[in-house]
């Protein structure tokens, strides 16, 4: 670990096209993929099967049906999702080990990576994979996926922050039953919680001390055990 | 492990507060060309550029701004130029439209302006590559918020974003018929219209041309992609 005159020295020796990285790096949402030595790169999407680009609901359940990778869906048009980062399967995996935990003895359910989430807000049609979803109530259930999250939580990779802070923050709010979003930085310790309640305006959470607030479903984490061992 | 990627390493474990003192730092410590992608520096009034901004607040970060943003629901993010086969595209296709258009009701908007649009508790501000509006009752400084026909030449750093995001938001707005996807790596249209429930038409054969009925235009797909040398890399 550098201390901040180490650091500032370093980068005045950085060439210009490396200090701009970085800067861009500080300026973005901190999870530019600048190859930070923390998890692995995220492979780009290998598509075994270039899919149509547009397919009915019933085409793309057939077409998944058959991939070895899995796609999203957003009105007709099918995004095939790349592999995940070893630091975001680690981050994922604490999420679900915290809130699994919390849960346990109550009517929620935390789903994790692999299920599809089906939503129909207004005429729009999306079938999704979040990261993790807490769902309270089986009659949203179905046998490959749900429909009804409480509270949905994405880790951030660069290949997917423009759909997970733009699109699916907008999606996600469009559906009655989704009372919390959550963003989890995955190169810094930060956690950004939108909430219905508060009409959706984000509380950014980071620091030693934080503790991430999941009201929906009433269970608090502090950030160094969603981050435990992951920046080590 | 190298230098530089120690220093990453460390900084990744920084404070918000200790990083926006790096920047700051960077951004003094001279000849830093900000890439176009990223938030120039904000006015001070609003501290990080990673605030949460009202629409109203964000009207008037743009206006203290050389750049232009997309603003969806609180988050800005900065446009970054086109490539000269980008705006082969858009100005081929302006030329079609705009002429077709004239003396008529409707006006062809293809550098400036932007569509302010307000869908359900949604609030977005998008700079369209073209876009067409048909009354003008309702155009207002802070941009246009009836557009009939829309066009998007997909950049890679925008396909997710035009592919997904744009098509459900404009396919939200009540005025829009026709939305439009051109691509710049390859001849082809994707045209999804209101009255065939926004499903997609693909245009690729060259010798193909392409209705836009909501504008009652048809163009050759050649006549689009005229003068456009694709780069195989793209």
């Amino acid at each position: 670990m550098l201390k901040i005159e180490e650091i500032h020295h370093a980068l005045r020796l950085l060439d210009l096209e490396e200090r701009e990285r970085v800067a861009g790096w500080l300026e973005g949402y901190q999870d530019e993929e600048i190859g930070v030595p923390i998890g692995v790169a995220e492979p780009s999407a290998v598509q075994a099967v270039d899919p149509p680009p547009y397919m009915t609901e019933e085409e793309y359940l057939e077409f998944e049906e058959n991939s070895p990778i899995r796609h999203e869906y957003v009105n007709g048009t099918v995004y095939a999702m790349s592999g995940a980062s070893l630091a975001h399967n680690r981050i994922v995996t604490r999420l679900y080990k915290a809130l699994e935990r919390r849960l346990r003895r109550g009517p929620c359910e935390v789903f994790i990576q692999d299920l599809k989430l089906k939503l129909s807000p207004g005429h729009d049609k999306f079938w999704y994979y979040p990261d993790l979803m807490v769902s309270c109530d089986r009659s949203g259930w179905d046998k490959k996926w749900i429909t009804n999250p409480r509270l949905v939580i994405e880790v951030l990779s660069a290949s997917t922050k423009h759909i997970d802070r733009r699109e699916k923050a907008t999606t996600y709010r469009r559906i009655d039953t989704i009372d919390e979003y959550v963003i989890v930085a995955q190169h810094s310790r930060q956690v950004t919680i939108q909430r219905r309640e508060d009409n959706w305006v984000p509380q950014v959470v980071s620091g030693p001390e934080a503790i991430a607030e999941f009201r929906s479903v009433n269970a608090s984490v502090p950030l160094t055990e969603v981050y435990e061992n992951i920046f080590e | 492990m190298n230098n530089f990627a120690s220093l990453l390493q460390s900084i990744a474990r920084m404070s918000d507060a200790e990083r926006h003192e790096l920047l700051v730092y960077l951004q003094r410590s001279g000849d830093l060309s900000f890439p176009t992608d990223s938030i120039e520096e904000p006015h001070p009034a609003y501290g990080s550029p990673l605030r949460h901004l009202t629409r109203d607040e964000f009207f008037e970060f743009q206006e203290q701004s050389a750049m232009t943003y997309e603003y969806i629901n609180g988050i800005i993010r900065a446009m970054s130029g086109p490539t000269v086969a980008h705006c082969l595209i858009t100005q081929n296709l302006f030329r079609v439209v705009d002429a077709r258009l004239r003396g008529g009701p409707c006006y062809a908007f293809c550098t400036g302006g932007q569509l302010n649009l307000t869908l359900g508790d949604d609030e977005i501000v998008y700079h369209p590559d073209l876009y067409v509006s048909c009354d003008r009752g309702v155009w207002d400084e802070r941009g246009i918020p009836n557009p009939r026909f829309v066009v998007e030449v997909l950049s890679p750093s925008t396909q997710p974003i035009d592919r997904r995001e744009k098509l459900v938001n404009y396919c939200r707005v009540p005025s829009l018929e026709e939305y439009v996807i051109a691509r710049q790596d390859r001849a082809e249209l994707a045209v999804y219209r209101r009255g065939m429930s926004w499903s997609q038409e693909l245009v690729s054969d060259p010798a193909a041309t392409v209705e836009f009925r909501s504008l009652d235009v048809t163009v050759s797909l050649a006549s689009v992609y005229e003068e456009v040398t694709f780069n195989p890399k793209r």
